[in-house]
């Protein structure tokens, strides 16, 4: 019981410190995507919300997003000037832009 | 606007610094010249980033004529309707839209003056006049020559009298398409023209051949276009290029001669697309340096001339962007974000900015450039490392989707700037 509780407390500990760094990350995030983001708004609409032939970006998870970025760039998944376009951008950019049109709500 | 709004502001406002701007009483005031791609994107931006800013939209038409898609126009794909908009949606997000000739910029004060003597005053000014068509470098061409040889490379009653000549023309002509130096609006954009004028001579007036004068020795896409020509119209499309003398050096509407140096061609239809420059305005107000087009900041896109004036989209020298609407609107976002950085006090900062051309040769049959750049301030610079346009020997599938994607571009950046 007390070595659980002790590694309860080791454990809250490590999710305090995470959950207070967590604040400036998704700050860092948002920044970076925010500032990425307009870039995309050409074809996909403001906050990637236009659905057509180009699909919306709008109303997808992180995960989603980020496996077809990253996808694109490792060549993994086949498309036209996506491949292009991640040529240009970081992992971590990607990643930026993925979390970015996560949070729009559609 | 939630997330755009808010994070892009928080971004922008980490520097605390002063925010002269805010402290005044009176609104910051933003006048922006040109509704086009450029234009219309900057104040539709300001609107989403900074709603108390005051905007000010000048434009002398009453409508837009989308030069990207009027090629469409021409070759029979649609019809006027699909590329011509109203301003009453910016008007409605807001901005105040003054139809009115802008005669003179003064690069000091940032005022605009209107063709009724008006004077706007701004905290911020931005030009995103387009081209001005330099009639003169043609012997022989002029603004009325243009009513019988079209350059209609500003969309609208050019691109309607084009089409007209076009669907006029008895069989068995030559349609002459004269391209100019380079830099020009649109560098795709003749052969795009040539491909769809040919797409309609095709089923309309078989006999008919389409002869480029080019004063360019290479251009955009070419191998592209070259498959598409060789697939799709084999034997209509005739080049000269630059190398070969098919630089246009003279015309003569009445007898409808376009000549080169080398040669003396009669045209059925001459479309004659003219050298450019900056919009008259800019260039007038001086702030091209003589060089035909503006030198700008490439992050804040501000005139090296006139602080607090920015110059986007055709009319400024952008690095390695092309002279393209998706360039306008790229730029237009850019600019907007530095200008409410500014208000807010705050340094701006570089953006990755993206460009992307697509042509079509035929319906249903696209192609494309694609470039990534990233904005320093000695102007703006492509990174991306893959190979930017469709692969030579794509298959059917991949150009019927760039051709799809075309459209979807299309409808969404009209509706989110005018509609």
């Amino acid at each position: 019981m007390r070595s659980q509780t002790h590694q309860r407390g080791r454990l809250s500990l490590a999710a305090i410190a995470a959950l207070s760094l967590l604040p400036q990350i998704l700050a860092a995030d948002d920044t970076a995507g925010a500032a990425l983001a307009p870039a995309c708004f050409t074809c996909h609409g403001i906050d990637g919300r236009n659905a057509g032939a180009i699909p919306a970006l709008a109303g997808r998870t992180e995960t989603d997003l980020s496996e077809m970025l990253t996808g694109f760039a490792d060549g993994s998944r086949p498309g036209t000037i996506m491949p292009r376009l991640v040529s240009g951008y970081t992992p971590e950019e990607l990643a930026a832009l993925a979390a970015y049109f996560a949070k729009v709500t559609p | 606007m939630r997330i755009a709004r808010r994070s892009l502001l928080q971004g922008l406002a980490t520097l605390p610094l002063a925010a002269p701007l805010l402290a005044q009483a009176a609104p910051a005031r933003v006048t922006v010249l040109g509704g086009g791609f450029g234009g219309a994107a900057v104040a539709r931006t300001l609107r989403r980033l900074a709603p108390e800013v005051a905007v000010t939209l000048i434009d002398r038409a009453p409508q837009i004529h989308s030069c990207p898609f009027s090629n469409g126009v021409l070759g029979g794909l649609w019809g006027e309707d699909r590329i011509t908009f109203g301003y009453d949606g910016l008007a409605g997000a807001g901005i105040a839209v003054v139809q009115a000739e802008a005669t003179a910029l003064d690069p000091a004060t940032r005022a605009v003056t209107l063709a009724d003597g008006t004077v706007i005053d701004a905290d911020f000014t931005v030009l995103s006049p387009g081209i001005a068509l330099n009639y003169s470098a043609i012997e022989g061409y002029s603004e009325d020559a243009a009513q019988v040889m079209p350059h209609a490379w500003t969309a609208g009653a050019q691109t309607s009298l084009l089409r007209g000549q076009l669907q006029a023309m008895p069989d068995g002509g030559t349609v002459v398409i004269a391209v100019p130096r380079p830099p020009f609006r649109c560098p795709p954009g003749p052969y795009e023209r040539a491909s769809l004028i040919a797409h309609y001579l095709q089923s309309a007036k078989p006999a008919s051949k389409i002869l480029i004068l080019d004063a360019q020795d290479g251009f955009s896409k070419q191998g592209l276009f070259e498959e598409a020509w060789a697939a799709l119209y084999p034997g209509m499309i005739e080049r000269i290029p630059g190398a070969e003398s098919g630089e246009v050096l003279s015309v003569d509407p009445a007898s409808m001669r376009v000549s080169t140096a080398f040669d003396d061609v009669t045209a059925a239809v001459a479309n004659i697309i003219p050298p450019q420059t900056a919009g008259a305005i800019a260039v007038a107000a001086g702030l091209d340096q003589g060089l035909g087009w503006c030198p700008v900041d490439g992050v804040t896109l501000e005139s090296a001339v006139a602080p607090g004036v920015h110059v986007i989209g055709d009319a400024a020298i952008s690095g390695d962007m092309p002279k393209s609407g998706f360039s306008a609107h790229q730029q237009g976002m850019a600019c907007a974000a530095a200008i409410a950085a500014r208000i807010a006090g705050a340094d701006p900062v570089a953006h990755k900015l993206l460009n992307t051309c697509y042509s079509l040769a035929a319906p249903g049959y696209g192609f494309s450039v694609a470039d990534v750049y990233e904005q320093r301030p000695e102007g703006i610079a492509s990174i991306g490392t893959a190979p930017n346009t469709t692969a030579l020997g794509a298959d059917a599938a991949t150009h019927s989707a760039e051709a799809a994607f075309a459209e979807s571009w299309f409808d969404t950046i009209t509706s989110e700037l005018w509609g």
